[in-house]
């Protein structure tokens, strides 16, 4: 890949993806589920819940908090997919690599599947509803981070030979993942028909969900996201350093072990409270970095901050845009980050072709 | 500055214990400021795999490498790096960098977590740039260079690094004639001015020129070390590469001396009797 015009100037871009995101966090309390209320009464709302105006009336508060909530998650939820591709395909070198195509965003659903499964009955409600009791949330937080961390684990080992990671391996190894938490999620399905509840929570895992989100949902993302941004700072120079290789990068004096695992961690703490929050969305991790880094180039001190921007433009955005194109047949944004993304990896995968040959 | 190695046994492991392979065994050595020492042998005699050590990549199964006698091991990696810089045989893949930008890696050892480059890392670049015959490739991406030009950048990186030692892998592969000429001449200017240069390779009439000392290594071990007139002789090399090679002597274009050469070039045997492939493309011609 070379190219002749110079990369554009990051300020720029973040001034741009934040005017936008501004744009679309506005149209999106503007318009909920129902038209009750519009943009001044969720501020009002906003306003209300730091206890500097009155609640606004009977239900009306609720609905403003709710709308408030999902916008919050959304974002949140938006910027952890993204942050977490961009250190995975730092780490592994490749655009192709994203936590829902190499397994880590399955590993976190079927953790959390199995959590379900396992506290049914009052945590089964929690993904439906906002009243979710005792340490049930938590707990499915806990399930789905340890489901990535294997997960990841497991990919990770499985394509490295002698210290290089294999990318064809890497991504079957993703595919044989994939399958088997499909395969593994289907028999839990199965197995839970005959209890409604647990058969909803458990679908609407599948699809993602962002609607109906609690004060919970946004702090469980948020601090994940921000114990992940901590992180920035230790490896952004590091993983352009590992673009010619981790061998290389440990002889000009970068620790590689630790910003390998310090890189996969975070990727796999943000993506797990990414599905514990809003159930499996994929492609955002895929699509995010991929596109900032034709835009501003490949630096990752460039491209891990923008993610935190460039991701809950997409995810808000294409969920505004389907809102407002199909009102209150509104598709789950797991389901149009799949159509959307899947095309997407398709050309993708069509313009590197020689390349995954190579690798 | 020196970097020394001694009774350096290494193992790559198997799935089973005879699927092992012992690539060193009780290799010993040392390279001092000054020195460009050239590492030579047939392919897999464990050349790399002992530039995969001193640099740190592998840990020896037995034996120890010490940088002005402190154990390598005991090193954090940033100090390393300050200390021992290596010239890979080729990444594993080209990142799409400006030239500037990828010498600049050579720094790393040097920032901070959250401070820039300094005015002092600009210099090193530049300078480094400039030793290595790269001033006017700064803006150009690494991917758009020729071979000759990229290994002179890598080289370039390497002294950015600031380290004393010098490990150069291979550093001619896949170059034309003039080009490996003149990334020797470059190796012989760096060791002049003080650094210590172990170079990897295969071209044994380049290491004549040259390198200050050669080390033969075969199977894991040194069989012969010395100056060019001890190692590169048919009773050090035929053991290895057997007898297709002519030996000689020529002149050095700097003093005047006379030093080995080696060609890969079958000759008539002592007797007079040509060999039979020689004899063969006799006849077609």
């Amino acid at each position: 890949m070379s190219r002749d015009r110079p990369f554009t100037s990051p300020y720029l871009l973040a001034a741009v993806l934040a005017v936008l995101l501004l744009g679309i966090s506005m149209g999106s309390l503007e318009l909920g589920s129902t038209s009750r209320i519009g943009l001044g009464e969720t501020l009002h709302g906003l306003l209300a819940m730091l206890g500097l105006k009155e609640p606004l009336e009977g239900s009306l508060q609720t609905i403003a908090e709710l709308r408030l909530y999902k916008l919050f998650t959304s974002i949140g939820v938006g910027a952890a997919l993204a942050l977490s591709g961009a250190l995975f395909q730092g780490v592994f070198r490749n655009q192709l690599a994203s936590p829902s195509i190499i397994g880590v965003t399955a590993g976190a659903s079927l953790g959390a599947s199995v959590m379900i499964i396992a506290l049914s009955g009052s945590a089964g409600s929690f993904f439906l509803v906002e009243r979710a009791a005792g340490l049930g949330p938590i707990a499915i937080s806990v399930a789905a981070f340890v489901g990535a961390v294997l997960s990841t684990l497991l990919v990770t080992l499985f394509a490295t030979t002698r210290g290089r990671i294999s990318v064809p391996t890497l991504l079957l190894t993703g595919i044989a993942v994939n399958a088997i938490v499909g395969g593994a999620i289907a028999a839990i399905q199965r197995f839970s028909v005959e209890e409604a509840d647990l058969m909803r929570a458990l679908m609407t895992w599948t699809f993602g969900r962002l609607e109906d989100r609690s004060l919970y949902h946004v702090l469980t993302i948020w601090v994940g996201l921000g114990l992940t941004v901590s992180i920035i700072p230790r490896v952004s120079s590091e993983l352009d350093l590992f673009s010619a290789g981790e061998e290389d990068a440990h002889n000009l004096g970068v620790n590689t072990a630790r910003v390998k695992w310090l890189s996969l961690g975070a990727g796999a703490l943000c993506a797990s409270l990414a599905v514990a929050v809003a159930g499996q969305i994929a492609f955002v991790g895929l699509i995010t970095p991929h596109i900032l880094r034709t835009i501003v180039g490949p630096a990752h001190r460039r491209l891990l901050w923008l993610s935190l921007l460039g991701g809950p433009v997409l995810l808000c955005g294409a969920d505004l845009a389907q809102r407002v194109a199909l009102g209150h047949g509104a598709l789950p944004p797991g389901v149009i980050m799949s159509l959307l993304g899947g095309p997407f990896f398709l050309l993708l995968l069509l313009r590197n072709r020689g390349q995954v040959e190579a690798w | 500055m020196k970097l020394a190695f001694s009774n350096i046994v290494f193992d790559y492991v198997g799935h089973s214990a005879d699927q092992s392979l012992r690539a060193l065994n009780g290799v010993t050595g040392e390279v001092t400021s000054g020195d460009l020492l050239a590492l030579i042998g047939p392919n897999g005699a464990g050349k790399s795999t002992l530039v995969r050590l001193l640099c740190g990549l592998d840990k020896p199964a037995a034996g120890t490498i010490t940088v002005n006698g402190k154990p390598l091991a005991e090193l954090d990696h940033k100090q390393r790096a300050r200390m021992i810089a290596v010239v890979p045989q080729s990444l594993d893949s080209l990142p799409v960098v400006r030239v500037d930008d990828f010498v600049l890696g050579g720094r790393y050892a040097y920032l901070s977590a959250w401070g820039g480059p300094s005015g002092e890392d600009r210099a090193a670049v530049a300078d480094a740039l400039q030793a290595c015959d790269c001033t006017g490739l700064e803006s150009r991406l690494l991917t758009q260079l020729s071979g000759g030009q990229r290994q002179r950048v890598l080289i370039a990186r390497a002294l950015a690094q600031g380290a004393p030692v010098l490990l150069v892998d291979e550093p001619t592969n896949s170059l034309d004639p003039g080009h490996q000429l003149a990334i020797f001449e470059l190796l012989d200017q760096l060791a002049k001015r003080g650094h210590a240069v172990l170079v990897v390779t295969h071209e044994l009439n380049l290491a004549s020129q040259y390198a200050t000392s050669l080390v033969l290594l075969d199977e894991g071990r040194i069989t012969c070390q010395g100056n060019a007139h001890e190692v590169l002789t048919p009773s050090a090399l035929e053991p290895i590469y057997g007898r297709g090679l002519t030996y000689g002597s020529l002149k050095l274009e700097v003093n005047g001396k006379q030093r080995p050469f080696v060609l890969p070039w079958r000759s008539p045997d002592e007797d007079g009797e040509p060999q039979p492939d020689h004899q063969g493309r006799d006849a077609l011609f």
